[in-house]
């Protein structure tokens, strides 16, 4: 009860005011962004105070005098940032950029997420911050709990093809950090497109439909990934891609047949591998579900 | 019997220095004497049925002033304090069988007569010290018959005190007093007194059985000094110490500093009258672990000392690579040095020689030990581990060579391949130096994929109980893997390695821990797919969390599953294995729906009007506790046992924990309608919390 009665306060305080955008993310309502990081026009609300926030202790690093040396110890939870595809570490212009924040839980415990201390921030090679107009794709979490109803958080930002054609060419570093834990820093760059190649192809399709299908856009989705599967048809990424967007788009026997495409090639691909296709498995279950219907 | 026994003493002189003559201005000069003396006086026999030893041993410091009446002249007086130690033990037997053991038993100051003095004469300096009572207990062992002859409540063999025979006995140095010579330079006035005497007689009753007096051996050795040098000790005090640890700051800095002082203390709380002419710290036996943490820098092969000591002040010199530091001439009776430590399990003995104007060394200790100097950090004899790192973690008996966590249990093989000096010593992860847990099992993990795994690893973590360093970055991994290569000195057990995770591009579809399963240093990566992210972040998690436990050795439920193709064969639904003839199959949904027809309609629409499908048998990868991340979740279909040619089509979550039990629960489970799925985990296969191995240490088990 005393749990719940924080979490209560702690939410009642993070809708309490309108967020006056910084650029600081604040965890209540969840990563929501400051204008200095870009132009989010959402429910975004200002944090109320802080609260518990997970188990983590970070010693004087310094120790001073004969201190112990600024040991820290795990949190029990973890915070991860993923560009992209996490193919590669380079964004190049034109193609969009999606960054994917990451919390979650480690420990058997709840976590309480404390909404005044989570920062996102990217900055260029001088270390500078950048202001740059991500779009956030993905609905706040209702919940500022870790715990095993809502293991763990993921929100996406993005910028379009257009605006990634628009950045400085260069290194950047994305920084999330939150209650003293930090996630790893994120280092990219933007760099200009090189020439087309099957994987290049299938990588921007594929960014490009995920980013359509978050924002809830599946014909854009079927455009960019039908045009890519017209030079690699037999793409079980792709094929992959192509079954979303239908199945987006409610046509469902469509998207079946698409991933059952997906499927005979992926198992063609890695005939004796020892480990099952798992991502076209998977979206064929979710499909399947909706045209067929099956158990638990 | 009388109450006291006075010996006397016949003092014998000492070779003369003839050298000397009358005191020296420098002698007329002193102020005040320290007294340093020892005495001994022995005495023994054996013969027939009698025996006894007689030993009286003292010693004593103290200082001599001149009195108060006479402050300029070339008398001094004093009151030593003095420990008098009385041993004797006597036993006879007569006769009639009658024995008797007697003993005199006593330790502490004794009674003096006179002040202990010093006179200053022209032909030598007289020196008296007038110190003869000390009470002694005395008891009696009566033996043999002598129970029933004596009237006394002697039961056996007891011991009966006889207070009032408590006497002033032993010690007498009356006749200590003679003149001595000067010496031939300096300021030390030393003297010895010894003789070999006739006239000990045995207490009591001993006495009465031997009669005669026996010979004494006596020697006394006195040393006066001026009391400038009074008696100084150096004290050795750091109010960090208890809690300090060795530390580093990256890539090449100094950890925090370990202050220590020594001081010069004079046993007569004032200032010491004799200035110091240097401290001389000396760090001994440092430890010169490569790198400065177990895995930073990367294959480091430095063999600089881990302990050094600091030069920021300018006053002191610092030699040796840091590990002699001096300083000459100081203000005052103290000197702090600050250790700086350059490794997190740098270890080393601190010592200390205070060297004084008048020649003296003194060797620094801490107040009431009795080993000098400081062992850095604070830690046992046969540890390098400092103690309070030990005791904060509930550690403190382990010895810095235990790897014996068994948390968890995993399949009963202890430890992750670290010892306890290791992980003390830590590791770099991410920003942060980290030690390893002591009392759980840890494993490290390299994540070049970045905020993919994230999830995956946080349930894996959260699954396994294993403590799971997730953000080792490239520079804290070097290409083998090994994650405790730095070593030299401190004990080890095996190289352990981390797992790296990444993201592969041609890798389409599935994830795979390369090399497993296995230990960790069997498992080159773990592969992800290059497209992941067409997948639920959640079921992500679970995929990543699946591979990671094969990184220590925890394996599917089964490996026996079938892919086949179910196509339309002349408006019939078949199904054909990969060698087999196609055979008709009807298709139902578990609350017996029939849906044939679907799939037939389906597969009009496909290519060669047929589909792939994975067809989960018993005991295969779908099998057993239904909630394990290691149960696959892709097969749509299985088999009717009551009826070979249906098939059920099913959709499965895949488990999101990690199963105690290999037994089917669940749709596995035997009450299952229409039937157990795919029925309990292959044997040795399930109860997957039991297979958990993490230490490279031993050859992983196959099953």
């Amino acid at each position: 009860m005393r749990h719940r009665a924080r979490v209560d306060r702690l939410e009642a305080q993070a809708y309490r005011s309108s967020m006056h955008i910084r650029c600081v993310a604040t965890v209540a309502g969840l990563f929501l962004l400051s204008g200095a990081c870009g132009s989010v026009d959402d429910e975004a609300r200002d944090a109320g105070t802080a609260a518990d926030a997970g188990e983590v202790r970070v010693d004087d690093p310094d120790g001073g005098d004969g201190g112990d040396g600024g040991e820290t110890t795990e949190a029990s939870y973890l915070l991860g940032l993923a560009l992209g595809d996490e193919i590669d570490r380079r964004v190049p212009r034109g193609w969009p950029l999606l960054l994917t924040q990451v919390a979650a839980r480690t420990g058997a415990d709840a976590v309480l997420l404390d909404a005044s201390s989570l920062e996102f921030s990217i900055e260029d090679a001088d270390g500078a911050r950048v202001s740059w107009p991500l779009e956030r794709l993905t609905a706040l979490p209702a919940s500022s709990i870790l715990d095993d109803a809502n293991e763990q958080l993921e929100v996406v930002w993005a910028l379009t093809a257009a605006q990634t054609s628009a950045l400085p060419l260069g290194r950047y570093v994305a920084r999330l950090s939150w209650a003293g834990r930090r996630a790893a820093p994120l280092e990219f760059e933007v760099v200009e497109p090189g020439p087309d190649t099957p994987l290049s192809v299938r990588r921007r399709a594929s960014l490009e439909a995920r980013a359509a299908l978050l924002r809830d856009d599946a014909r854009r989705a079927l455009e960019v990934v039908d045009a890519a599967l017209v030079e690699q048809p037999r793409d079980a990424t792709l094929l992959v891609w192509r079954a979303k967007a239908l199945a987006a788009s409610g046509a469902l026997a469509d998207a079946l047949v698409a991933i059952d495409a997906a499927v005979e090639r992926a198992l063609a691909d890695d005939p004796a591998g020892s480990e099952p296709p798992v991502t076209v498995f998977e979206n064929r279950r979710v499909i399947e579900a909706r045209v067929i219907g099956g158990g638990p | 019997m009388n109450g006291g026994r006075v010996l006397v003493f016949v003092v014998s002189a000492l070779a003369p220095c003839s050298a000397a003559f009358g005191q020296s201005a420098e002698l007329r000069a002193v102020s005040a004497w320290r007294l340093q003396f020892t005495y001994a006086i022995d005495s023994r026999l054996e013969a027939g049925g009698q025996q006894f030893e007689y030993r009286v041993t003292a010693n004593g410091t103290g200082v001599l002033e001149r009195p108060a009446d006479n402050p300029t002249g070339l008398s001094f007086r004093g009151a030593p304090d003095m420990v008098v130690t009385v041993d004797y033990s006597g036993a006879a037997i007569d006769e009639q069988g009658c024995g008797l053991v007697e003993r005199l038993t006593s330790s502490g100051p004794p009674s003096c007569e006179l002040p202990t003095s010093l006179q200053l004469t022209s032909s030598g300096f007289e020196f008296e010290l007038r110190c003869p009572r000390r009470p002694v207990v005395h008891t009696f062992e009566w033996q043999g018959a002598c129970g029933e002859l004596f009237p006394y409540p002697v039961d056996g063999d007891a011991i009966v005190d006889w207070p009032w025979l408590a006497q002033d006995v032993v010690f007498d140095s009356q006749n200590v007093r003679r003149v001595f010579p000067y010496p031939a330079s300096g300021t030390v006035l030393a003297g010895r007194d010894e003789a070999n005497l006739a006239g000990f007689l045995a207490p009591l009753f001993t006495a009465i059985a031997m009669g005669t007096p026996t010979p004494l051996d006596y020697r006394f050795d006195f040393t006066l000094t001026p009391a400038t040098t009074e008696e100084l000790t150096l004290e050795l005090e750091s109010a960090a110490y208890d809690r300090w640890r060795p530390s580093a700051a990256i890539p090449s800095g100094a950890g925090a500093p370990l202050a220590v002082t020594a001081r010069v203390v004079s046993s007569t709380g004032r200032p010491p009258a004799v200035p110091v002419a240097q401290f001389v710290w000396q760090l001994e036996d440092t430890s010169s672990e490569p790198g400065v943490a177990m895995n930073f820098p990367l294959d480091a092969a430095d063999d600089e000392p881990d302990l050094r000591f600091a030069d920021a002040d300018g006053a002191h010199l610092v030699e040796d690579r840091g590990q002699r530091s001096s300083l000459s001439s100081p203000e005052g009776f103290s000197d702090t040095v600050r250790i700086e430590p350059f490794d997190w399990g740098g270890w080393s003995k601190l010592t200390v020689t205070a060297v004084l104007v008048d020649g003296r060394r003194l060797v620094g200790k801490p107040r009431g030990a009795s080993e000098p100097g400081m062992r850095i950090p604070k830690r046992s004899t046969t540890s390098l581990v400092a103690d309070r790192w030990k005791s904060d973690r509930g550690v403190a008996n382990r010895s810095d060579d235990a790897d014996d966590e068994d948390r968890p249990a995993g399949d009963g093989t202890p430890g992750d391949g670290l010892t306890l000096y290791q992980e003390y010593r830590g590791f770099y992860v991410g920003d942060a130096h980290v030690t390893g847990d002591p009392r759980k099992k840890d494993l490290f993990v390299r994540n070049r994929a970045a905020g993919a795994a994230t999830g995956g690893i946080a349930r894996f973590t959260r699954h396994s109980g294993l403590a799971v360093h997730s953000e080792l970055t490239e520079a804290q991994l070097s290409a083998s893997r090994i994650v405790n290569g730095n070593r030299r000195a401190g004990p080890t057990v095996t190289s352990q390695h981390a797992v790296i995770i990444e993201v592969r591009a041609g890798q389409t579809g599935f994830a795979a821990a390369v090399g497993g399963p296995g230990n960790p240093k069997t498992i080159s990566h773990v592969a992800l797919m290059g497209d992941w992210n067409t997948l639920d972040g959640l079921y992500l998690s679970k995929i990543v969390a699946h591979e990671l436990f094969h990184t220590v050795n925890v394996y599917h439920h089964g490996e026996i599953d079938e892919v086949v193709a179910w196509q339309d064969t002349m408006g019939t639904l078949t199904e054909r294995r990969s060698l087999g003839p196609a055979t008709p199959i009807r298709v139902l949904r578990e609350d017996g729906v029939d849906v044939t027809d679907v799939i037939l309609d389906h597969l009009q629409a496909l290519p060669n009007k047929r589909r792939d499908v994975w067809l989960g048998v018993d005991h295969g990868q779908q099998s057993g506790f239904d909630n394990c991340v290691m149960r696959y979740n892709n097969a749509s279909a299985y088999t009717s046992r009551a009826d070979p040619g249906v098939r059920y089509y099913i959709g499965q979550q895949m488990g999101s924990a990690l199963c105690a039990t290999a037994e089917g629960t669940g749709p596995n489970a035997a009450d299952w309608r229409p039937q157990s799925r795919f029925e309990d985990a292959s044997p040795q296969r399930g109860v997957c919390v039991g297979q958990l191995l993490v230490t490279d240490a031993v050859t992983a088990p196959g099953r």
